[in-house]
């Protein structure tokens, strides 16, 4: 007895008929599953970059190239700039020195103004005054030559700020030369001496006239010619500190 | 009183307003004897004697700058830059120095009739100064017939002297 009901525990609850037609529609069932999922997108360049770049050992690379190559570079080059706005304030203030100085030669011999003549040891006071000055202009000039080329687009072509500072000088030393020249001329002058204590003069020569046209070179380039040039200098300051290149017109 | 002090400030204010910002440089005056004169000295038939630069007049060792004129009993002490042109009327000095002349500012064209002293005590008023090469030159004033006054160094050509050599 028990061992036919445990035979009839065994026999299958289905019929091999049932099991193929269940096993037919399983397969069926995965087969629609299957064809009504949309297709799967193609990766972009960008998605795979990034998935790329996920990966952990990818980065250590990039991060460590970046700290190595990249961070000096800009490092570097913010270095350079400031280095360069640095030369060109400098630039700006030895202009300042240099283009002061024609009015320190004028005020020099400003007292002179009162006198109809001089004697040696006057006109030798003076000009070791006006050579003071003269030297320090000098020192200047030299140093805004040579800071004069930061403002320089390439190494091979002049800056505007370099021919501006280049036709100033001219007009300068062209200032500074009357005030010598009148120093000379009212010490060769005689008016009560008997005669010139130099082998030539200018008898023609009216002291307080031509200190007065004197004034006035020394006005016009003290004042108009150097304030043409500090505006191109600041401009230029003020166009590479904003980000431009040396390239200002 | 009050009013008198601020109009002085305000006619000040006037004088010294300036119309630039720009640093102006200082006006100093012309200092007295530094206007020259270039005087032309001609002879009796109007010919150029001399023509000096830088002209003072000179008695003994001394120098000025003014020429001692009158007219009547007025005496004046005429800067030579204040005198356009004198002419001797007389070929021999007074006593007391002065001859007849006539004389004309640079101030007023009219030919006024004066005494100009041309003696101090026993010495002779001279024109000196220099001619246009730089030569010192020094020429009784009595041996000019008359005297031509130009302010400033032009001289009557207005055309300079040769620039210095230096």
């Amino acid at each position: 007895m028990t061992g036919e009901s445990s035979k009839d525990e065994r026999q299958p609850l289905l019929s091999d008929q049932e099991r193929a037609r269940i096993r037919e529609e399983m397969q069926y069932a995965l087969v629609v599953m299957h064809e009504s999922r949309p297709p799967d997108k193609p990766k972009s360049l960008i998605d795979k970059l990034l998935a790329y770049l996920s990966n952990g050992f990818v980065l250590l690379i990039v991060g460590a190239l970046i700290s190595s190559v990249m961070v000096p570079q800009f490092q570097r080059a913010y270095d350079d700039r400031k280095q360069q706005l640095n030369l060109m304030h400098e630039c700006f203030g030895e202009f300042l020195l240099y283009s002061n100085s024609i009015w320190q030669e004028y005020y020099t011999i400003l007292p002179l103004t009162q006198e109809l003549e001089i004697d040696k040891p006057v006109y030798n006071e003076y000009l070791a005054k006006i050579a003071q000055v003269k030297l320090k202009r000098y020192d200047a000039f030299a140093k805004v030559q040579a800071l004069a080329v930061v403002f320089r687009q390439n190494s091979q072509q002049k800056s505007p700020v370099e021919s501006a500072l280049k036709t100033y000088a001219i007009k300068l030393n062209t200032a500074s030369a009357a005030v010598d020249r009148w120093l000379t001329r009212l010490y060769c002058t005689p008016v009560n001496r008997e005669e010139s204590p130099c082998e030539t003069f200018d008898p023609s020569f009216d002291a307080f006239g031509e200190f007065e046209k004197i004034k006035e070179l020394v006005i016009k380039t003290g004042n108009e010619e150097s304030e043409n040039v500090a505006t191109l200098m600041v401009q230029q300051i003020n166009y590479f500190n904003k980000g431009g290149t040396h390239a200002f017109k | 009183m009050r009013s008198s002090k601020v109009s002085i400030v305000a006619v000040a204010f006037v004088l010294v307003s300036v119309s630039t910002a720009f640093p102006n440089g200082i006006n100093p005056p012309r200092p007295s004897g530094a206007s020259a004169v270039t005087t032309v000295c001609k002879d009796e038939q109007n010919n150029v004697k001399e023509e000096i630069y830088r002209t003072q007049i000179k008695y003994g060792n001394k120098r000025t700058n003014k020429i001692e004129s009158r007219i009547g009993a007025t005496a004046e002490q005429l800067p030579l830059s204040g005198i356009k042109s004198i002419t001797l009327g007389e070929s021999a000095a007074h006593s007391d120095g002065f001859v007849k002349a006539a004389l004309v500012r640079s101030d007023d064209q009219e030919e006024k009739s004066v005494l100009v002293k041309v003696k101090r005590g026993d010495r002779k008023l001279r024109l000196s100064g220099f001619r246009r090469d730089g030569v010192a030159v020094t020429i009784d004033l009595m041996t000019c017939k008359s005297i031509e006054f130009f302010p400033g160094t032009a001289g009557p050509k207005d055309s300079g002297p040769p620039p210095m050599k230096h």
